[in-house]
């Protein structure tokens, strides 16, 4: 102890028997120097008597079974959880969907599965020290059951989409890989395609049907991966990470995991993202004293905003702590990633390049050039590989800068359909604002904590989209982009909320089992009118294969599995305004005697979409194939016997070919 | 607006040169130890080489739709044919039709009945 130091160990003062007795040594000492500084004297306080020790309560149960638990209970739920999801496939009821989608069909052992993957989860984030890999594993289990729920039990591919890309990769793959031409804008962006019409011809497949089930699970199995890694260079820590993960997954009722372009260019922004936040992530100042720009005089008057501005362009950023090889390697990938998306997706490099040059501006990484790259690669591509787009259709990239009409076909026009569809899109409404609102929270804290408020720029910068003229869908991806960001932000308010009060823990942990299966019931609240079987793909194929080229086959509306096959060997009729579809056409019957198809298309999907979205009365698809039949100009050419709403109408008189001679060009 | 397809190679290998100068550029960078020295003059060099491929390629770029697509976004107009995008569309004459026609059960006119046979 010295001089200065009048500090008392507490411990040694409790339990020393000296501790009644003054020290009289130290007084000494200090009476010295307090006399010497002409203080007054010291004064010695009275020794209040420590309260009597009360013998400690004996561990309870989980105390003394400690390490067991949290070395056993986590493996175990997850266990349990895939245990229970055979069991939700016998006791879901498939048949029996409508409007409030999946949620209302699922037996008690998808619910239970959920419950489990939740456990596994959590008792493991609880767990004295959390297991990474038991973490990534019971991460897994969580996916599986609820972003994979619908894989699990559906016995095909969900999302009409997904199958119309899939009608996509065949177009290419049966072309020798060289996309068509005028068919549709996406073929513009053929990477997606090409790739995946490789990997086909690679495989000896002649279709994709189990990849488009289980692509949704595994693509957001790689995005959590990604959201990790970014959460870890972000907010730091080893439990925060997982929980950023967790998070991401259970907002994530956008649905753009599907088999599409999107979904694999989130993989490669948030790599890139992770790269810049992580091994590159550096600042202009430092702090250790590397000069940089002197500082200003004290009392100086300060510079002007422009010129604090330039200075602060013109201040390199600082090396990262990796050795050049390693740098390098990470500048090759990340350009290598950003150049992967250009030729593959429409939206995604800019919201890319958006949140780079960000970045960039603000100094946060090293290897601006990346951005110039990414700039220059994406105007050659438009120009050059691009070309057929912008010169037939150049508003696409310039937009009509209506951002009210945008607003309105993303969000009002979606607000339709029977009372369970309007609540299941309300609830979309509400959880994208709960996401926004969290994000915003999470930035105040962000900023409390690290002084910097770049983070919930980068959620902005998507924002952008909004006023290019994509379509409805555009807000969907403004959500998506800004989503891994926001969550992390979100994360770090969790965090703070339980080191401010620790029972938010299990307020949390209940949070956690609302927020997925609110997921589960937004996310399958389409399923009605989304679900495929696989006698509706077989029976598509059906009709390729007995169809000459040439005639146009249409489907009564957009779900279900058309136009997998035979892209570039039919036409689709249309163009007629107000008969887009012909489910909430007003004139079903007009506009098929306008549209005049060779071949009428229908899935059970189609008839629950027209009941339950367009308000249709049940049966209204077979009503209009009787009526059809009944003018003489349409017969029933099939008809599936377990679904009557599967059915193929032909023109009378169109030629039909005999299946078995039919052959599929390339 | 005519472009020389033949030409677009010449835009691909002005972007590939880009690359490469910029790969160079970086690897020299990265690879000097030199921290608060100035900057070497194989670096300035490089620079000046980046800088210089950027010209080339956006001048590529520019002769080969650039200005046509820079044109059509800031004016507004079709990078073909040069119209107006928001022009209206011409309108359309509706063809006189008889309201006391005749309708099938679809509420479509039925066909004209021949006329009388013109005279000799």
């Amino acid at each position: 102890m010295t001089t200065q130091d009048t500090r008392r160990d507490a411990d040694s003062s409790r339990d020393s028997p000296r501790a009644a007795v003054p020290d009289s040594e130290a007084t000494q000492v200090m009476a010295v120097g307090a006399q010497d500084l002409a203080d007054p004297p010291t004064t010695a306080l009275p020794i209040i008597p420590p309260p009597p020790v009360e013998d400690p309560a004996p561990p309870t149960w989980v105390e003394r079974n400690r390490p067991t638990i949290d070395r056993w209970l986590s493996p175990a739920l997850a266990v349990l959880a895939l245990a229970m999801l055979p069991l939700a496939v016998a006791t879901t009821d498939l048949a029996a969907l409508d409007g409030w989608g999946l949620a209302k069909v699922l037996g008690a052992p998808a619910w239970l599965a959920l419950l489990f993957a939740i456990g596994a989860c959590l008792s493991e984030l609880y767990a004295k020290r959390p297991r990474i890999p038991m973490l990534g594993a019971a991460t897994a289990v969580l996916i599986l059951c609820s972003t994979g729920l619908p894989s699990v039990i559906q016995p095909a591919a969900r999302f009409g989409t997904a199958w119309t890309i899939t009608g996509f990769v065949d177009a290419v793959a049966v072309a020798n890989g060289v996309p068509p031409q005028g068919l549709d804008a996406r073929f513009s962006w053929p990477a997606f395609f090409a790739q995946w019409a490789w990997f086909r011809e690679a495989a000896g497949a002649d279709q994709l049907d189990v990849v488009l089930r289980w692509f949704p699970a595994a693509v957001v199995a790689v995005w959590a991966i990604g959201i990790y890694a970014l959460a870890r260079s972000m907010l730091g820590g080893s439990r925060a990470p997982w929980a950023a993960a967790w998070l991401f997954v259970g907002l994530n009722w956008i649905e753009q995991d599907y088999f599409s372009p999107q979904a694999t260019g989130i993989c490669l922004l948030l790599t890139v993202l992770t790269f810049a936040l992580g091994p590159l992530a550096t600042r202009r100042t430092d702090a250790s004293g590397v000069p940089g720009w002197p500082a200003p005089h004290v009392g100086a008057k300060r510079l002007p905003l422009w010129h604090r501005w330039v200075v602060s362009a013109m201040t390199p950023p600082n090396r990262p702590t990796l050795p050049p090889r390693q740098l390098l390697l990470v500048y090759f990938c990340a350009a290598l990633c950003i150049l992967a998306v250009i030729p593959a997706h429409q939206l995604t490099p800019f919201a890319i390049l958006g949140q780079l040059a960000l970045l960039a501006l603000v100094g946060r990484y090293r290897g601006r050039g990346l951005v110039l790259i990414g700039i220059l690669g994406v105007l050659v591509f438009i120009l050059i590989a691009a070309r057929p787009i912008w010169t037939t259709q150049i508003g696409l990239f310039i937009g009509d800068g209506n951002t009210g009409a945008a607003l309105e076909a993303g969000v009002a026009d979606r607000l339709t359909g029977d009372f369970g569809q309007q609540i299941v899109k309300y609830g979309r409404f509400l959880v994208a604002a709960l996401s926004y609102g969290l994000g915003f929270l999470g930035a105040i804290i962000y900023w409390r904590r690290r002084r910097d408020l770049v983070p919930i720029g980068l959620a902005v910068v998507p924002m952008g989209f909004a006023a290019q003229g994509y379509g409805g869908e555009g807000f969907l991806r403004i959500l998506l982009f800004g989503l891994p960001i926001l969550t992390i932000l979100g994360t770090d308010l969790l965090r703070f909320l339980v080191r401010w009060r620790g029972w938010m823990k299990p307020v949390l942990a209940v949070g956690m089992v609302a927020l997925f299966a609110m997921l589960i019931f937004l996310r399958g609240g389409n399923d009605s009118y989304q679900v495929v079987y696989p006698r509706d793909a077989e029976m598509y194929r059906q009709v390729v294969a007995t169809t000459p080229p040439g005639q146009n086959v249409m489907p009564l509306s957009d779900p279900g599995p058309f136009a997998i096959e035979g892209l570039t060997m039919y036409g689709r009729g249309g163009g007629i305004e107000g008969c887009g579809r012909i489910a909430p056409a007003t004139d079903k019957i007009g506009c098929i005697a306008q549209i005049n198809p060779d071949v009428i298309v229908n899935f059970g999907s189609i008839e629950a979409q027209g009941v339950y979205l367009y308000l249709n009365k049940p049966g209204w698809s077979l009503d209009l194939a009787n009526t059809l039949i009944a003018q003489g100009t349409y017969y029933m050419w099939f008809q599936d016997p377990t679904d009557p709403y599967d059915f193929v109408l032909r023109k009378t008189g169109a030629p039909v070919i005999d299946s078995a001679t039919q052959g599929r060009p390339g | 607006m005519i472009l020389d397809p033949g030409f677009d190679r010449w835009v691909w290998l002005g972007f590939f040169g880009l690359l490469v100068v910029l790969g160079v550029r970086a690897w020299v960078v990265e690879s000097s130890r030199g921290r608060l020295t100035r900057t070497p003059g194989r670096v300035r060099a490089l620079t000046g080489a980046s800088v210089v491929m950027v010209a080339v390629v956006l001048s590529l770029m520019w002769v080969q739709g650039g200005q046509q697509v820079i044109n059509a976004v800031v004016n507004r107009v079709d990078p073909v044919t040069g119209l107006p995008l928001d022009q209206p569309a011409a309108p359309v004459v509706a063809p006189v039709v008889d309201p006391n026609a005749p309708v099938d059960e679809h509420g479509a006119p039925l066909p004209a009945p021949a006329g009388p046979a013109a005279n000799p």
